[in-house]
């Protein structure tokens, strides 16, 4: 394109004798996207190239995995400008879900009210306004890493537009008869009293206390005795597993035994997924508050009763530890074993535990009502995609990783108890429910 | 998975699932709907990202032109959650690929080996970083550190990117200063044809590690470009001509330089575009100009320095003058290395017996079965390197 008069600097204008980049850099910047050399045009004859760059959060500040990234795809696509390709840089946000549904709420707690006492619709209306002013600053920081992307295109994720194309997805999905509401053990954040994937959590170790108590046989003396950190959760066991290798216990399998404090006879099973070095060799099986003995249950036809709620405190499920804090259920039912002579055993315990990324409590698997995308069919085009190499992850290591993971992609759980989002496109009626 | 007594509740529900607000019950026309409270993971609406962008589901101008589309980058922890959806979801909705290469780029660690948080205290501001070195210098240093997986940061890199941007200025100034005002490759030395050859080499160099994804290599290749060949022996050289204001000389430098600018553009966007404004009779940007093609009328004297590189090397070391130059070479000595400067009267027999004790100790280990069979291929080809290197010094000083 021909330079236009304001051209600085130019022939004649002295070099400084040593480079500093402060304000140059800037100035080529504001040159470049002004004289509309970052712009992709879709009526351009030349071959595009396109590179739809990562959303960052709309609530985000650019951090150094960002400008990497920036420096990576920006050294690709300014060569392939020069090479002559129609190129189209993508820019754009991502709503972020609960870090500013989490940003916005603590605004409204300094002013001394909260999201449920302006409700779902108040709520939102001042998400928007909380974005007018504070969002969006990482794409001023995109532009000063040198970023040549077609600003005049920046998109978010809840755009009108974009929107549609989510509602227009969900519809097909659903119609597809790949989307399905069911009750599974997911990752649920007390504070944040949502759903959470397994990126939003991060994993640190706990010092806590192992017990091992005694759960009398319920035909005949003896006991089969458990090991567990989490004793509130007693009233919620549905059975006992061991290793089906384990000699110590396998003469037990099929016999049953009596859960403390609720005093309910449930089954001994056998099941590979027992570790047998862990405590005494046999789990507690509670399906409602932990993943794999969900799995447990699940394989063995076992009830799911739950008695954690959404707050993390005990429900009502169990009339006489209802409302109580989980450390407060545990010494009750604690103090009801040792009375009876069951309290075998306590020790110091250091364990990995998984908290929210966000407020750094402790994640409780719970289940719970959530929406699910299978993928065992969405999966299968882009296994065959991969493994033909029509599309290539690089390093090589990372290609086979990504067919790995599609192969062992398990139902996505798609539903998120937040209010800043795509809310499910589905209505139920009073006479259905 | 089986279905829990509870599932059984939720399937016996009415459910209505529309793109826009229904106004009855699909299955018993009731019009006392209540919307499901729920929102979507985030990843959700992220999945469409490469076509939702372009105006999806409507058939827009955009999306028949910049559909599918061509390269992704991301970190490997994103793999599961992002980059399979996208492209299991391109090829639901639209029948085609979202994008052909997905570049997973390393994890950058703090320096001791932590992950970058905010709350650890561990993270860098790349906006303090770019303020303090510039955004060519970060963006360098950045590029020069991804070669693994796992990396810990370090301002070194960058600090290199911030030497090679004020190298690379200084001698744009003294090619600019000889005041030129034509810009064209009429090579009469060697050194100018050796030069091209050079810049030609890495552009081919660069071409190759750009297409595999290889940004170390890339901009390392570009450093020694522009540092050892085109700034420490080029621009040498060539200085006493730019002085002389030989025309032919000044307008292949700013040819040369025109060509280095155009191959550390991607990487040093800024000071290049700002350097390349200083070139006579511009009349495009760089960020818009041609990426240099293939010029391989000097591809002759792609090594026509490099006995007297090795003479320099064996004087810069041990003193020893060069015997057995020619006429060229001797005055490119001359100039670049300014033998009159350093104190000589080195002992050049020692240093001949020195070299030819290495070149036996290399062929030896070189001629042994073993080390060439068992020792990893990057040893094996660093002591040939050594080899031929040694054998050039020596030859350098007539042994």
């Amino acid at each position: 394109m021909a330079l236009g008069d304001d051209l600085v600097p130019m022939d004649g204008t002295p070099m400084q004798s040593r480079y500093d980049p402060r304000g140059v850099e800037e100035r080529w910047q504001r040159m470049w996207e002004a004289e509309g050399l970052y712009a992709a045009h879709a009526d351009d004859a030349r071959p595009a190239f396109v590179d739809a760059h990562p959303p960052p959060n709309v609530t985000g500040d650019l951090h150094m995995g960002h400008a990497l990234q920036l420096a990576l795809g920006d050294a690709i696509v300014r060569q392939k400008r020069m090479q002559g390709y129609n190129v189209l840089f993508q820019p754009g946000f991502d709503h972020a879900g609960i870090s500013t549904q989490a940003a916005v709420e603590r605004q409204l707690e300094r002013e001394g009210t909260s999201r449920r006492e302006l409700g779902r619709e108040a709520f939102e209306a001042r998400v928007w306004d909380w974005l007018h002013e504070y969002g969006g600053r990482i794409m001023t920081q995109f532009r000063r890493v040198g970023a040549s992307m077609d600003y005049r295109r920046e998109r978010f994720t809840m755009d009108e537009a974009y929107t549609r194309a989510v509602m227009r997805c969900f519809v097909h999905l659903y119609r597809k008869g790949w989307i399905f509401h069911a009750n599974r053990i997911i990752n649920w954040c007390p504070y944040h009293e949502t759903s959470l994937s397994d990126l939003e959590l991060v994993h640190a170790d706990a010092d806590d206390t192992l017990t091992t108590i005694r759960y009398p046989l319920a035909d005949g003396d003896g006991h089969i005795a458990i090991a567990t950190a989490r004793p509130a959760t007693i009233p919620a066991d549905v059975a006992v597993a061991v290793h089906p290798d384990d000699e110590r216990h396998r003469a037990l399998v099929g016999r049953h035994a009596i859960v403390p404090f609720v005093e309910r006879a449930v089954p001994i099973v056998a099941d590979a997924r027992v570790d047998a070095g862990f405590g005494t060799g046999a789990l507690k099986v509670t399906p409602a508050h932990d993943a794999v003995d969900f799995e447990i249950g699940r394989d063995h036809g076992l009830p799911e009763p739950i008695v954690i709620g959404p707050d993390g405190r005990m429900s009502d499920a169990v009339p006489a530890l209802a409302g109580m804090t989980q450390q407060e259920a545990a010494e009750a039912v604690l103090d009801w074993c040792a009375a009876r002579g069951l309290l075998e055993r306590r020790e110091p315990i250091r364990h990995p535990v998984a908290l929210c990324e966000r407020c750094a409590r402790r994640i409780e698997p719970l289940i719970s009502p959530q929406w699910w995308c299978s993928m065992d069919e969405l999966k299968r085009a882009a296994i065959a995609a991969l493994e033909a190499r029509d599309v290539r992850f690089h390093p090589e290591t990372q290609h086979r990783f990504a067919i790995r993971s599609l192969a062992e992609a398990p139902d996505w759980c798609i539903s998120r108890q937040l209010w800043w989002g795509h809310q499910l496109p589905i209505w139920t009626c009073g006479d259905g429910t | 998975m089986g279905a829990s007594a509870a599932d059984l509740d939720l399937r016996r529900r009415h459910l209505t699932v529309e793109e826009i607000e229904p106004r009855a019950c699909r299955e018993c026309g009731s019009a006392d709907l209540t919307r499901e409270q729920d929102v979507l993971d985030t990843w959700f609406s992220s999945a469409l990202w490469p076509f939702a962008t372009l105006g999806w589901p409507d058939d827009t101008p955009d999306l028949r032109a910049f559909y599918p589309g061509d390269l992704q980058t991301t970190a490997r922890e994103i793999i599961r959650l992002w980059e399979n959806r996208m492209i299991a979801c391109g090829l639901e909705l639209l029948g085609e690929l979202p994008f052909r290469d997905v570049i997973i780029h390393p994890t950058l660690l703090a320096r001791d080996g932590r992950r970058m948080s905010k709350s650890l205290g561990t993270g860098v501001d790349p906006l303090d970083v770019i303020a303090e070195y510039g955004a060519d210098a970060t963006r360098y240093g950045l590029l020069k550190l991804s070669s693994s997986q796992d990396v810990r940061f370090s301002t070194e890199a960058i600090v290199e990117g911030r030497r090679l941007a004020n190298k690379l200025w200084n001698v744009s100034r003294l090619l600019l200063q000889a005041g030129g005002g034509e810009v064209e490759p009429r090579p009469a030395t060697v050194e100018e044809r050796w030069v091209l050859a050079r810049i030609d080499a890495t552009r081919a160099e660069l071409e190759s590690r750009l297409a595999a994804f290889d940004f170390a290599p890339a901009v390392q290749a570009l450093y020694h470009l522009t540092f050892d060949e085109f700034c420490d022996w080029y621009a040498e050289a060539v200085k006493p001509r730019l002085y002389e204001r030989d025309a032919d000389a000044v307008a292949t430098a700013l040819a040369a330089l025109e060509r280095l600018l155009a191959l550390v553009h991607p990487f040093m966007p800024h000071l290049s575009e700002e350097i390349w404004s200083q070139l006579p009779g511009r009349t495009t940007r760089l960020i818009v100009a041609r990426w240099p093609e293939p010029q391989g009328e000097y591809a002759a004297d792609a090594h026509a320095l490099d006995r007297v590189r090795a003479a320099a090397t064996v004087f810069r070391r041990a003193g020893v003058a060069p015997t057995g130059l020619d006429d060229d070479e001797r005055r490119i000595f001359d100039a670049v290395v300014r033998p009159g400067r350093t104190p000589a009267g080195a002992d050049a027999e020692a240093e001949r017996a020195r070299l030819r004790a290495e070149i036996a100790r290399a062929e030896a280990m070189l001629a042994n079965d073993r080390f060439r069979e068992r020792a990893p291929a990057a040893v094996v080809g660093a002591e040939r390197d050594k080899l031929a290197r040694y054998r050039s010094e020596l030859a350098a000083i007539g042994g």
